[in-house]
């Protein structure tokens, strides 16, 4: 069990002839991943992986069925990689990084109007421990458990997990929502999700500076969340003004710092980690 | 990216808004030059700085045409606000009926593209706006496909879309009762926006004259991820960067200059910002923030080694790897090359787990470096060394 995808899932991967779409076709299949196709436009008749590659996402999906599509393609043709995978009717894994916000905004406008999910952009994806995994997460660091977690961020993701697993607990769903200002599905999404899921006992919330994405989620846990939640809220001591690697993470304002996301969800009950590894600890205590 | 003033008004004043005339010096010889070109008794003289709240920091004067010379001299050269005045606008200085407020910008919660009009513009709109949230009208616009300059083959749907969108746009400006003439300006800076791939555009004060309205001081934000299709703006995008910034920035890596004595390299922006947090929590302090990102090679980390420690005052240096793509060995043989090259004597402290974990750590331990597996540990190790060394 799990959020968004599980064994059944079928999926393509946009870009799969370079290097980072074939690597990570790879490990993805490694996984137990039913990739069932990829697309590069004018590539079309090759395999990569022994998965056969089309022209157009159209072509693949003639031949092939699939519920998603995972976007390796680079920033400048990203956009219209991802309009073509949300017309043919594919909800959308974005990793590639430095996508123009208009042209994020615009993916997601075109995702709402079709009733889309977008992972991302410049995310690490999505793993349904032992099921499925659409994305870029390492394959070892997983265990199968109660464990819900969601996070902007990718190897301080890892890290959370790797230290989750050393404390004998194990996950359900990991989601990386991706480290840009506009993206697609948010922590209130996913916290729903983990919500409603049954094999979710407990879940794992890892901000960091920038937007008020955390402040929301502290407004919908306190209204809505019964499962107990942890948070982690990365750059704690970043100076205002200055972009922390993630294009999203720059405080501007008063509620897009490290201590107004950590107050916001201490009022709402979450108890916040000083450091990764009290994570498990107030996870053990919670449950 | 964050253009001054000038460069703003440059394109405002080529898509048709208007703006006041003015001439851009960098030096004091060109002021009375400057002063001659512009009409009335008094000019504006305004420091090109990135900054905000130039008007109460001082960055702006106004002055009558005898005393301004002086005024400039003294402009020129003047650190305000961290930054040294290189460029001064002198401007004509208009007669203002009133000053309103104009800007675009993305709502990143609504992912909306968001106008805010206030006929109560000026250097306190936020005051203003603060108290009485009325005095400003926001109108949020959302599914604008239009013709951003890649997409050349949907033209013809592109520019359908946005006919649509602007006539939508004015329809909701006009129940919103904004005037004409400012409603006119919005659909030219909404254009303007997706021409010149803006996070930001905003104009205040924009000045109502007798001869209609005038962008007194304008600024706008470009989006760093949309360089490559804004040749003309590209250049503008390393203005200002320290030094080591722009040299980071050239060779594709994330770096922030920070005030602390530990230098600090991570895979990933999230464990970069945990690592400075771990120190800062340890009762050290970071000097920088460096993320070599994923896959990183030793060339990578012998380029990234080169920039955190030219900074000054570093006593210490951190690392924190978590292998996945990344290959722990490839960053340990950066390492070795670079402290053997440049016969590293500060502390150095590594942090490495996952993706060919035990080829790096044995590597590092014949090289006299010390490994550890949990981050926390490595930190507190780090800290502690630095506190001796300084003793």
């Amino acid at each position: 069990m799990g959020i968004l995808i599980n064994k059944k899932t079928r999926s393509i991967v946009q870009g799969i002839t370079g290097k980072h779409g074939s690597f990570h076709t790879r490990l993805m299949r490694a996984y137990g991943t039913n990739i069932v196709a990829g697309v590069t436009p004018g590539k079309g008749g090759r395999e990569v992986e022994t998965v056969p590659v089309y022209n157009t996402v159209k072509e693949a999906l003639r031949n092939h069925q699939a519920e998603w599509s995972v976007i390796f393609v680079p920033a400048p043709f990203a956009k219209s990689a991802a309009f073509e995978a949300l017309n043919a009717g594919l909800h959308i894994v974005i990793i590639t990084e430095n996508i123009p916000i208009l042209d994020s905004l615009q993916i997601m406008w075109r995702a709402k109007q079709l009733k889309r999910v977008v992972i991302g952009p410049n995310c690490p994806g999505i793993t349904s421990v032992d099921e499925c995994k659409l994305g870029i997460m390492p394959n070892h660091i997983f265990t199968q458990g109660d464990v819900g977690v969601v996070s902007r961020s990718g190897t301080l993701t890892y890290e959370i997990i790797h230290q989750i697993a050393r404390g004998g607990l194990g996950q359900t769903t990991a989601v990386g929502i991706g480290g840009d200002p506009i993206g697609g599905v948010d922590f209130v999404d996913i916290l729903e999700r983990f919500e409603h899921d049954v094999a979710t006992k407990r879940i794992v919330l890892i901000g960091e500076i920038g937007g008020d994405f955390e402040v929301r989620a502290a407004d919908y846990i306190k209204e809505h969340v019964t499962k107990p939640v942890v948070a982690y809220i990365a750059g704690q001591t970043a100076p205002p003004g200055k972009r922390m690697g993630h294009a999203g993470a720059i405080i501007t304002g008063n509620r897009a710092t490290a201590q107004a996301k950590i107050d916001a969800l201490r009022k709402a009950g979450v108890p916040v980690a000083k450091l990764p590894s009290e994570v498990v600890r107030l996870l053990k205590k919670g449950a | 990216m964050n253009i001054t003033e000038y460069r703003a008004k440059e394109i405002l004043k080529k898509e048709g808004v208007a703006v006041p005339r003015g001439v851009l010096i960098d030096c004091q010889e060109h002021v009375v030059k400057a002063i001659n070109q512009l009409p009335g008794s008094h000019v504006v003289l305004k420091a090109q700085i990135h900054s905000g709240h130039r008007k109460k920091s001082g960055a702006i004067l106004i002055s009558n045409k005898s005393r301004a010379p002086a005024d400039a001299k003294r402009l020129l050269g003047k650190t305000i606000k961290g930054e040294e005045v290189r460029e001064l606008l002198v401007e004509q200085k208009l007669e203002i009926k009133r000053e309103h407020y104009l800007a675009v910008t993305i709502d990143n919660a609504l992912e909306e593209i968001r106008i805010m009009y206030s006929p109560w513009g000026g250097v306190d709109i936020e005051e203003v706006v603060a108290w009485d949230p009325h005095k400003i009208t926001n109108v949020q616009l959302n599914n604008v496909q239009f013709n951003i300059p890649q997409t050349k083959g949907k033209k013809s749907a592109e520019n359908k879309s946005k006919k649509t969108a602007l006539a939508r746009l004015k329809k909701k400006l006009k129940q919103n009762k904004i005037p004409a003439e400012i409603s006119n300006l919005c659909a030219k800076l909404i254009e303007l926006f997706y021409k010149y791939d803006a996070l930001l555009i905003e104009i205040n004060p924009l000045a109502e004259t007798k001869t209609g309205f005038v962008a007194v001081d304008a600024k706008i934000i470009i989006d760093d991820n949309a360089l490559y299709r804004q040749p003309k703006l590209a250049p503008f995008a390393q203005e200002n960067l320290g030094p080591l910034e722009r040299k980071a920035r050239e060779q594709n890596l994330q770096y922030v200059e920070l005030e602390g004595d530990i230098a600090v390299i991570g895979n990933g922006a999230g464990l970069v910002m945990a690592s400075l947090d771990m120190i800062d929590t340890f009762g050290g302090k970071a000097s920088n923030f460096l993320d070599v990102g994923g896959g990183g090679a030793a060339s990578e980390t012998r380029r990234a080694l080169s920039i955190v420690l030219l900074k000054p005052g570093v006593h210490g240096l951190f690392l924190n790897i978590f292998g996945g793509i990344t290959h722990c060995d490839d960053i340990a043989q950066g390492i070795v090359a670079y402290s053997r090259k440049h016969n590293l004597r500060i502390p150095i402290v590594v942090r490495m787990i996952g993706t060919r974990e035990k080829e790096a750590k044995a590597l590092l331990k014949k090289n006299g470096v010390h490994v550890f597996e949990e981050m926390e540990e490595a930190a507190k190790r780090i800290v502690a060394l630095v506190h001796k060394q300084k003793k």
